[in-house]
């Protein structure tokens, strides 16, 4: 739902200090030279619809690429090619039938032996209404906060990852803070989405945290169910995950949650007002 | 009286009481306003049905079989937002209410428990509460208990009777056990039950409509997790459609209209009777069918929009509307939600989705210590247990409330699919006269017709509960064998707007009295006289308790009490 979003700052947990950024700033520059790590040289899968022309793409991997970092522990969107699964939504229309829903029921991930999800399912006349118009949205929201990304910070996709984080952190541009409020959940659809959406690639995304992705058709077995292999988690990542986005973390596990998600429809602006007035008093209540 | 009959919606209640009239010879037509997303549907036995549904997160996020906020937006408001003027404060979409052929029920957690003889008896047994409409049922837990067993049989449900508690079968007493045994616990489901032991309650395995072993030609449920929001890949869990709708339609009796968008109900002149109902399709032309009996059943927000929008001369402030309690007692269910926090993988999706149930907290629980919170007592509402969350949903939630980057990265990788246990308190919602859905004044649908507008705010007796009922539930997380942590979230009390669940009830209630109720106990109206309604509108109050089994069960003695013409 679209509710009222003078608030267009994101809260981040991890801002780092004036100290921490120069540093990051100059680790990051000797990391300059990994090659793929600059969100420039993007190759373009060959099976998808484009959108975006190739400075937007490259900036919106630099965007990205800061919204799940690549660290020690995994690769992270940029890796995942989560733009490219958020240009195959803009391009979505391109490509028949348009690559909003993917089919199923199963993609050859969990034992099938044919990708259904592969073959994108024609939507009718009700769905296509829609879509045409939440595409054409999506891509002059898009157009016009990539655009301004980079007219408003030169060269941005290729700067430091730390100093791209500043640069989203700090703009006041409100074609920039729309566009984010959109590509954050897009990156995330994008680095833990099903890879027939364009992202994900290789499934590094759903590797990179530990999930299974599709199980269907061979599901789990009943010992897989009642006596799992037990994996330790750090314990200091538990810890911080539990300080930081407990509440958060409860409210996952509940169906309450997909309501919060329908309502915020992918803008994180609108879902971060609405969880700030929700969880801000939790632990003072009880 | 001709036997045919125009069923408005192919949910839980439509389908079920499209079979129950087909099957005594009627013909149905059934007018849904999503589309058919199983191929096969009415060609082929449920058993060998296709499914355009996957273990897909991405789709849901699409809205895959959801109406869409596009075309079809809701608006909402809190009572308080209401009384300063506020028109709405919000729009667009509103979560868990689908919209396809089958209705909701394609992607529900299928849990079914019954309702508990106490449920039918509130005001009688405890009182009126301030600022609510406590109301007893104008039937009992015996008028349902021949359907829930029916039911039970035709969707196929899982449980085990040897373990359920004894006030549990005292209050929902049952002939046989259950047609299918238990699926396996999940481990995390497991882990939060030795914590609820510790302090004292008694979990069990939670009754649900998915098939533990082969039957009926669907195979056996194969605990993937992708459950409550997915559609089942592999067809082991038994909805309205599997169960009801396509055997209905086999029968070649039942045809269903896809796409219909029904905006009227068109009555005689003098209001008594229905002659059609009306409905665009998607290019917004014109349909009509003529009706002899008309079945209600889009679910109470469009229940009672459609009553609404077929105001005319003779019934000018809605249809059946004289009691003015159309659209009115808009309840919700209310999640207060726990987890427990675990240095190790828990593998909370790994199962079929919380394989466990605690009824220790149904209540009513009253005294000194009840009282001193402002209400006379207070209901709360069965646990289920052992939930988790896939990647994108818990992503969302996450940085949303305290941000991207790198410690968002690292909270991921022991999130809500590894290493968090969580369980959801359902509670009951007291019906409110305040609590609401009516026409929005401004807001159309891409058709015209005016916006459903759902005015809502939980009555202090859902926060008291919450807090009174959430720190037993945190005791239960913490006593959670190894959690190094837990956490619960009393969402009434901490949300002062609607709680966008599929759990949803009340708009027309059933009642004895026509200037305080909508319909009789047989789901016709009490000012027309072949129109019916069979979905959960006609709740009088909303038990805690997942409620499609009673929804299903409900819509069958509706039905046939149309059917054999004792519906008075």
């Amino acid at each position: 739902m679209t509710t009222d979003t003078r608030s267009t700052d994101l809260p981040w947990p991890d801002l780092p200090t004036r100290r921490g950024l120069l540093a990051g700033a100059a680790g990051a520059v000797a990391l300059l030279a990994v090659p793929g790590l600059p969100a420039v040289a993007v190759p373009v899968g060959r099976d998808r619809a484009r959108y975006l022309d190739e400075d937007q793409l490259a900036t919106l991997a630099g965007v990205v690429d800061r919204v799940v970092p690549a660290d020690d522990g995994a690769p992270g969107a940029l890796a995942a090619r989560a733009h490219e699964s958020i240009d195959a939504l803009l391009g979505a229309f391109r490509t028949d039938p348009p690559r909003i829903y993917a089919g199923g029921p199963f993609s050859d991930r969990g034992g099938a032996r044919r990708n259904d999800f592969e073959r994108f399912l024609p939507l009718d006349a009700y769905e296509r209404k829609a879509w045409k118009r939440r595409v054409r949205r999506l891509q002059k929201v898009y157009t016009r906060g990539l655009d301004a990304l980079a007219s408003s910070v030169p060269g941005f996709a290729d700067l430091p990852g730390p100093l791209r984080d500043l640069a989203l952190r700090t703009t006041q541009d409100p074609d920039v803070t729309a566009m984010m409020g959109l590509a954050v959940t897009h990156a995330f659809e994008g680095t833990w989405g099903a890879p027939e959406y364009g992202g994900n690639r290789d499934g590094v995304g759903w590797e990179g945290i530990g999930f299974d992705g599709d199980r269907q058709p061979r599901g789990y077995t009943d010992e897989e169910v009642t006596d799992p292999e037990i994996e330790m988690l750090p314990l200091l990542d538990v810890t911080r995950a539990l300080a930081t986005y407990g509440p958060a973390m409860a409210l996952a596990t509940s169906e309450a949650s997909m309501g919060l998600l329908a309502e915020a429809e992918g803008d994180l602006r609108v879902l971060s007002q609405r969880l700030r007035g929700l969880l801000a008093d939790v632990e003072d209540l009880l | 009286m001709s036997r045919e009959a125009v069923v408005v919606g192919s949910g839980a209640a439509g389908s079920a009481a499209a079979w129950e009239l087909a099957r005594r010879g009627w013909d149905v037509t059934v007018l849904e306003r999503g589309r058919n997303l199983r191929p096969g549907l009415g060609r082929r036995p449920s058993g060998r049905l296709g499914t355009e549904y996957g273990s897909d997160e991405v789709k849901g996020y699409r809205g895959f079989g959801f109406p869409d906020a596009e075309l079809e937006p809701y608006t909402t408001r809190t009572q308080a937002e209401a009384s300063s003027g506020v028109a709405r404060s919000a729009q667009g979409a509103l979560g868990q209410l689908g919209a396809a052929v089958g209705g909701t029920s394609l992607h529900y957690n299928a849990k079914t428990p019954r309702f508990w003889k106490q449920d039918f008896s509130l005001l009688s047994d405890h009182g009126p509460i301030d600022g609510a409409q406590v109301a007893d049922w104008p039937i009992g837990y015996d008028d349902l208990a021949p359907y829930y067993d029916l039911v039970e049989r035709q969707v196929g449900v899982q449980g085990d009777r040897s373990a359920m508690p004894a006030r549990t079968l005292e209050q929902s007493p049952r002939r046989r056990d259950f047609p299918m045994p238990p699926n396996p616990t999940g481990y995390a489901a497991g882990l939060l039950a030795e914590g609820a032991r510790l302090v004292g309650m008694e979990p069990y395995p939670y009754p649900a409509a998915v098939n533990s072993e082969p039957r009926k030609g669907r195979p056996a449920c194969n605990s993937c997790g992708m459950c409550s929001g997915f559609g089942c890949p592999i067809n082991a869990r038994g909805d309205a459609l599997v169960s009801f709708l396509n055997p209905a339609l086999r029968t070649g009796r039942v045809r269903v209209i896809e796409r219909a968008f029904v905006d009227r109900v068109e009555t005689t002149g003098n209001g008594r009777r229905a002659r059609a109902v009306r409905y665009r399709d998607v290019r917004g032309e014109v349909h009509r069918v003529p009706a002899s009996t008309v079945v209600l059943a889009g679910s109470p927000i469009n229940t009672a929009r459609l009553l609404l929008m077929s105001a005319n001369r003779a019934h000018p402030t809605g249809l059946g509307n004289r009691s003015d309690q159309v659209g009115r007692n808009m309840m919700f269910h209310n999640f207060t939600i726990a987890a427990a926090f675990f240095p190790f993988t828990v593998h909370p999706l790994r199962a079929q989705s919380t394989t466990l149930q605690i009824d220790d907290l149904v209540g009513p629980f009253t005294g000194p210590e009840v009282s001193a919170l402002g209400v006379p007592y207070l209901v709360g509402g069965i646990i289920q247990l052992g939930s988790g969350g896939p990647p994108i949903n818990g992503a969302q939630l996450m940085a949303g409330f305290a941000g991207y980057g790198i410690a968002h990265k690292a909270a991921m990788r022991v999130g809500p699919h590894a290493g968090v246990a969580g369980s959801q308190l359902v509670h009951q919602d007291l019906p409110q006269a305040e609590n609401r859905v009516d026409l929005d004044p401004d807001v159309t649908d891409f058709l015209g017709n005016p916006a459903a507008r759902i005015t809502y705010s939980p009555h202090r007796h859902e926060q008291v509960a919450a807090a009174y009922l959430g720190a037993q539930m945190l005791a239960a997380h913490q006593a959670a064998p190894q959690s190094i942590g837990a956490i619960v979230l009393p969402f009434p009390l901490i949300n002062q707007g609607i709680t966008y669940t599929a759990h949803l009830a009340g708009t027309a209630r059933m009642g004895d009295d026509p200037r305080a109720s909508v319909c009789a106990s047989s789901g016709r109206l009490h000012d027309v006289d072949n129109v019916f309604v069979a979905d959960a509108s006609t709740f009088p109050t909303f038990p805690g308790f997942n409620p499609t089994l009673t929804i299903m069960a409900n819509s069958i003695r509706i039905a046939r009490g149309i059917a054999d013409g004792s519906a008075v």
